[in-house]
């Protein structure tokens, strides 16, 4: 029996070891995507593969890890591991779980020649080969054109670098130097975790890291089930449709089926379309870390996570659909599907867990990648992701400009670092005031932004879900805008093309790339938003005059703001209400 | 005279050096909010202090801090580039509760309708690509007094490589309106990132009127009352600035408060001879903890406060909810936890009897022995044990755990935490706890100094004199600093030197004619040069001393081999084949003010008979059994005495725990100097 005080100071302390590797991480790391966009995870696991702790800046990562790690003991076996070990997959149908730009790195911790612990992290690497600079691109059909597949190997064997793996990878990138620096950056963080560790053990004796870690897992589990037991019991059911999967404009049906038992939350996404041709696809282990996401965040959203949280967590849905592709499927847009599986499961909640929800957000990263020369012909890649509006919550309206739920700690390319390191300038940096979102709480606004190339060439890649598709409206608000990305060549004033996906569109010196991303989806019928709100967001600029006399049912005099007119539906509504009351 | 005042959340600290003969006085008056400068007066009167003959006064205030947290600052407009109004409402758009669905960004400090545009651009090199649109911005001037705004903020994009656009909006401005303040985000930084640089911007115009008008006030009723010396502020990133200074850049005097104790921790470790020293600042609700290596204290060039970034030189100084008000807590999952809640001074611990319902720290520590009931904070509260014992009984009987076991968890729990924040400033900066000293000091940190260094590995704890007022007597020690930088970036190898020098040349007249205004000769004058350097291709960068302002090609080797030694020092590895890169330029300027001397403490006799207070009962946890500590009194203890733990040391402001194996020895300035057994020792 251990001393329960020393339990919670061992947590404690492998907290502290998931949070110093992220930050070794980030630290060494050469490539922008990781130290600026923090596209990256660090966790610790137990031997079985379950997590301990986690530290990372995007959420999508969460139960990704596990099963990265189940697939390195299925392959080599616990008994085969040596102290200095480190393995690294991406492989997406099993061990990598979402596209090959993310490789897991994974270490054995021993102690006393005892497997006590895994040390793992998984991060986006700038490049990994393939047939489009950055390895992503919307018209990928099979994975080999997708980049370099690391189907869980020995990259440090006992210690030692293995020569041979490492010039493997740099033959097949771009960017060797960049991607080196990401190996070796995780390879650190690893190490990092594995002394802390050791030292627990050293500290406290194997036993009491041990019983740390059950008491952690159980606790975590409890926290889970309590929450359960408050959310009513019952099916709830949602469906959807993904904008195309970049090759034909067929819609791509997707649904979900949600069943909360007194044990289980149970996500079964049978039913959804099978697999596509193009890279919208995401795989096994991507569903599972949406549905483990989503039932975090109603149920003890700040609780930090461990896989005890998880074990009420059962996933349903057969191979070989949009939600599990198999190989050889592409599946280098892969969030496109991870993100809608969040959205099925956030609109099929709403009736049950509305509180600690917002209505529909842009829902897309908007994974926009911009690469070229510069005039010395040396090759320059910018890939960032998005901010854009997200839904009214209860009683509140929504936000602007935030990235997508699939980003977390996600910070946005500062304009001045983008034009001192690409041959870019950025004309503009705003929120987009598309008439959209309107409701008795507003959703919240999305974004445009306009690179202009000033180098001598290059391409954009962009894809964008919710192109075809609005973010959804709640309790009578209405939908928010698109996603899109537009073309205007030098010296014309109209998009040559709009669209939600491009792929490696060429550009020439001067063209300008507009991105326009959506707004939220209101709550509440926007009849009933009070004069005062609306006249606020005309002073601030986020809804224009037309808009408050089309949707809101005000017209305004546009310079004193008074209110020169109520609509007869607002005026109706108005005198509903007085006579409900 | 000497006289420092730092006005903290709840007690206002005063002490009063006397350069002859070295001696100082200390005392505490509670804090007025509402009007702070008549807090200062009364700790003057409270001291004895003749403002006729004070020839310096350094004051620290969290005045600044305090308007922001509470966002209750001026009503400021911001002006940046045509296409760029949203930039800084915006910020860098990340969420990072990232499983809150519904999450809300906090407020910013001006809303977008007072955000404004100007028609003008500058490129990254800070050539002109539009020029500023004179007429234009004009109208923007009079739309912005139109809206009765207090204090104005303007960021141009670029404008930290070509300040002139924002030179020419100022102009414009106070042709409009001279009475207005405006902010010039090029004056505080030099550095590129709009969003951090626009946010500094307007931090300093948020709580320019506010402090203003305090230090304008303050500084007049000490000359009413015959003041004639030098009246400095303490900044954020160490030294301090004169009091027109202060008024004209005041995102200076963020962290002006808490900087006072790692310059105390800096000037006392050069005296003892231990430049390198970590130092925990434990009050009732937190703790901060920061890192001096060879006698400077770390200083990040970029810092966040309450989620708004500035981008001004701040000492690096990590907070964690963990003070003595910390409230004891059993979660969901049947744990007890600690934290970070506080019951603050108000109600306070249970056994203030002032209400407080909930376990605290300070309650742990006084039913498990390490808190005398009868002579707590030297007796000026009085205290009730039984409250205590209330309290924790309530959290035992939930755990199914002795009260005293509980008491012991609570204080093992929260050193844990501590020492958890000091790993956070020292291990993930690449730094290694053994090399360091470890200096406590607050109303608390005497209490948990042993413990926190040997969690850690730290050799040796130092509890300076006067612990409970120590960030007051750092404040003593400073000297007159302006910082300047300029995003400079160029290869190293490839440098022209030339370029860099006539970047210094510039930096070092700014420097040499504000210090001149401040008062300073030439012989009192020091520049001190970095760069920040990276590898190319990273963003983080590491700030490397140069050797001089003038550098020529054969400096180059040295700079890089500095850089190199540096990065492995924090990240762990070099990589001697890549490209280095100089991204920013920095210099300070120094104005050398005359070092006073702390006095020495007599000698001891060695006989420790005469400060005994007898003995007192702990518990301990590893033995679950109660051990017997020796109880000293520290006023009675002189130069070269020296104790063994397990012993307490009393002095009327705190605490010092002594544990088994732990030695303890009194320095020659009155410091007590603790020789923490480590693991495997034998130590407890």
């Amino acid at each position: 029996m251990h001393d329960p005080f020393t339990l919670t100071i061992i947590q404690e302390q492998l907290q502290a070891a998931a949070d110093e590797s992220f930050v070794r991480l980030g630290r060494a790391s050469k490539s922008p995507i990781i130290y600026e966009v923090l596209d990256y995870a660090c966790a610790l696991l137990t031997p079985q593969a379950e997590l301990i702790a986690e530290a990372q800046g995007v959420p999508g990562f969460t139960g990704v890890l596990p099963v990265a790690v189940e697939s390195i003991l299925e392959k080599f076996g616990a008994d085969n591991m040596q102290p200095g070990d480190v393995f690294a997959t991406n492989d997406p149908y099993s061990g990598g779980g979402t596209h090959l730009s993310d490789v897991c790195l994974i270490g054995p911790i021993i102690y006393d020649g005892e497997l006590v612990a895994f040390a793992a992290n998984k991060g986006h690497w700038t490049e990994l080969g393939g047939m489009a600079p950055g390895s992503w691109t919307t018209d990928a059909t099979e994975i080999y054109q997708e980049g370099l597949q690391l189907p869980a190997v020995r990259v440090y064997d006992a210690g030692e670098p293995v020569r041979d793996i490492i010039d493997l990878i740099a033959a097949n990138v771009r960017l060797p130097d960049m991607t080196l620096s990401d190996l070796y950056a995780g390879v650190a963080a690893i190490r990092v975790a594995e002394m802390r560790v050791r030292a627990i053990c050293e500290r406290h004796g194997a036993a009491a890291l041990r019983a740390g870690i059950d008491a952690l897992l159980r606790q975590g589990e409890l926290v889970s089930r309590n929450a359960l037991r408050t959310l009513p019991k019952g099916s709830w059911e949602a469906q959807d449709f993904m904008d195309d999967d970049g090759f034909t404009d067929e819609p791509i049906p997707v649904r979900v089926r949600i069943t909360v038992t007194d044990e289980n939350f149970i996500a079964d996404f049978t039913g959804s379309s099978l697999q596509r041709p193009g890279p919208v696809n995401g795989t096994w282990a991507r569903l599972q870390s949406s549905a483990r996401v989503m039932f975090k965040s109603i149920t003890a959203p700040d609780y930090p996570n461990n896989g005890g949280c998880f074990r009420p967590v059962k996933v349903i849905c057969p191979p070989g659909t949009i939600f599990t592709a198999q190989r050889p499927a592409p599946v280098s847009t892969y969030w496109e599907a991870g993100a809608t599986a969040i959205d099925l499961l956030w609109q099929a909640l709403l009736p049950i867990a509305g509180e600690r929800l917002s209505a529909g957000h842009f829902l897309s990263i908007c994974g926009t990648n911009l690469s070229g020369i510069f005039d010395n012909g040396d090759l320059f890649v910018l890939s960032e992701p998005q901010a854009g509006g997200w839904g009214a919550a209860p009683a509140r309206d929504g936000q602007n400009g935030l990235v997508a739920q699939g980003n977390g700690e996600t910070r946005n390319i500062p304009v001045e670092v983008c034009e001192a390191r690409y041959p870019l300038l950025v004309e503009q940096y705003a929120l987009d005031i598309t008439p959209s979102g309107a409701g008795r709480w507003r959703g919240g606004r999305g974004m445009v932004r306009d690179y202009r190339l000033t180098g001598p060439s290059g391409h954009v890649t962009t894809t964008y879900g919710r192109h075809r598709f609005p973010p959804w409206g709640a309790d009578g608000g209405n939908c928010g805008s698109s996603n899109s990305a537009a073309v205007i060549r030098a010296g014309a004033d109209q998009p040559e093309v709009q669209r939600g996906k491009l792929a490696r569109y060429p550009l020439c010196k001067g063209d300008l790339v507009r991105i326009i991303t959506g707004s939220g989806g209101g709550r509440g019928n926007p009849l009933e938003r009070p004069v005062e709100a609306v006249r606020a967001d005309l002073k601030a600029g986020l809804v224009t005059l037309q808009q408050a006399a089309e949707q809101y049912g005000l017209r305004f005099d546009p310079d004193t703001l008074d209110v020169l007119e109520v609509t007869p539906e607002r005026r109706n509504m108005s005198m509903q209400r007085v006579s409900e009351s | 005279m000497r006289v420092s005042v730092d006005v903290g959340g709840t007690f206002t600290d005063v002490i009063v050096l006397d350069e002859d003969s070295g001696d100082i006085q200390l005392d505490k008056v509670a804090t007025t909010p509402a009007n702070p400068a008549e807090g200062v007066l009364q700790g003057f009167d409270k001291v004895g202090a003749q403002t006729q003959q004070i020839e310096y006064f350094v004051h620290g205030t969290t005045l600044g801090i305090n308007a922001m947290l509470t966002r209750s600052g001026a009503k400021v407009a911001f002006v940046t580039t045509r296409g760029f109004r949203d930039i800084y409402v915006l910020g860098r758009t990340d969420r990072e509760p990232m499983y809150d669905f519904k999450y809300k960004k906090p407020k910013s400090l001006v809303p977008r309708s007072l955000c404004f545009e100007v028609n003008e651009r500058l490129n990254y090199k800070g050539q002109v690509l539009h020029p500023l649109d004179v007429d234009q911005a004009r109208a923007v001037a009079q739309r912005i007094v139109a809206q009765g705004v207090e204090s104005v903020a303007v960021c141009f994009l670029h404008s930290y490589a070509n300040p002139e656009h924002e030179l020419a909006f100022e102009r414009v401005f106070q042709e409009v309106a001279p009475e207005i303040s405006v902010t010039l985000s090029h004056r505080l930084s030099r550095v590129y990132r709009e969003y951090e640089r626009s946010s500094t911007t307007v931090i300093d115009a948020y709580i320019k009127p506010i402090t203003r008008s305090y230090l304008t006030r303050l500084n007049s009723e000490l000359v009413d009352g015959g003041f004639d010396g030098t009246f400095l502020m303490t900044r954020s990133g160490g030294g301090a600035m004169t009091l027109d200074t202060a008024r004209e850049e005041p995102a200076h005097l963020v962290l002006s408060g808490p900087a006072g104790g790692v310059i105390g921790g800096a000037y006392l470790g050069k005296l003892i001879d231990l430049p390198n020293m970590i130092t925990v600042d434990m009050g009732g609700t937190s703790l901060d903890a920061s890192l001096i290596a060879d006698g400077e204290p770390t200083v990040e060039n970029e810092q966040v406060f309450q989620t708004l970034p500035i981008s001004v030189p701040t000492i690096d100084i990590h907070t964690i909810g963990a003070g003595g008000g910390s409230i004891a807590w059993v979660d969901e999952g049947g744990h007890l936890q600690v934290g970070p809640q506080s019951a603050g001074a108000d109600p306070g611990p249970a056994c203030y009897s002032k209400g407080g319902q909930e376990a605290t720290f300070t309650d742990a520590a006084l039913q498990i022995g390490f808190l005398d009931p009868n002579n707590f904070l030297g007796g000026e509260i009085d205290i009730d044990p039984a409250l205590a014992e209330a309290a924790i009984s309530r959290l035992s009987g939930q755990l199914g755990m002795g009260a005293q076991e509980v008491a012991a968890g609570i204080v093992s729990i929260l050193e844990a935490k501590m020492a958890g924040a000091v790993r956070v400033i020292s291990v993930e900066r690449g730094y290694h706890p053994r090399d360091f000293a470890l200096c406590a000091f607050g109303g608390g940190g005497a209490f948990v100094a042993a413990n926190i260094s040997r969690e850690l590995g730290v050799p040796l704890a130092i509890i300076p004199p006067g612990p409970g007022n120590f960030s007051a007597l750092g404040m003593l020690m400073v000297d007159v600093v302006h910082d300047y930088a300029r995003t400079h970036i160029t290869g190293l190898v490839d440098m022209d030197p030339a370029q860099a020098n006539q970047v210094y040349t510039e930096l070092a007249a700014q420097g040499q004619s504000a210090l001149a205004s401040d008062g300073f000769g030439a012989d009192r004058q020091q520049y001190l040069p970095s760069a920040e350097m990276r590898y190319r291709g990273q963003e983080h960068t590491v700030n490397i001393p140069l050797p001089g302002v003038t550098l020529s090609t054969d400096d180059i080797p040295l700079i890089t081999e500095r850089f190199h030694a540096a990065h492995l020092q924090q990240y762990g590895h070099s990589m001697m084949q890549d490209p280095i890169e100089i991204v920013t330029l920095r210099l300070r300027a120094v104005g050398l003010l005359p070092r006073p001397d702390l006095a020495r403490v007599a000698a001891g006799s060695g006989d420790l008979a005469a400060a005994s207070r007898g003995t007192r009962m702990v518990y301990d946890r590893a033995s679950r059994s109660r051990i017997e500590y020796q109880v000293y009194d520290r006023m009675k203890l002189g130069a070269g005495d020296s104790l063994s733990g397990p012993a307490i040391v009393e002095e009327p402001s705190s605490t010092t725990m002594v544990h088994s194996g732990d030695e303890l020895s009194v320095g020659e300035y009155g410091e007590l100097q603790i020789k923490v057994a480590q693991e495997g020792d034998g130590g407890s």
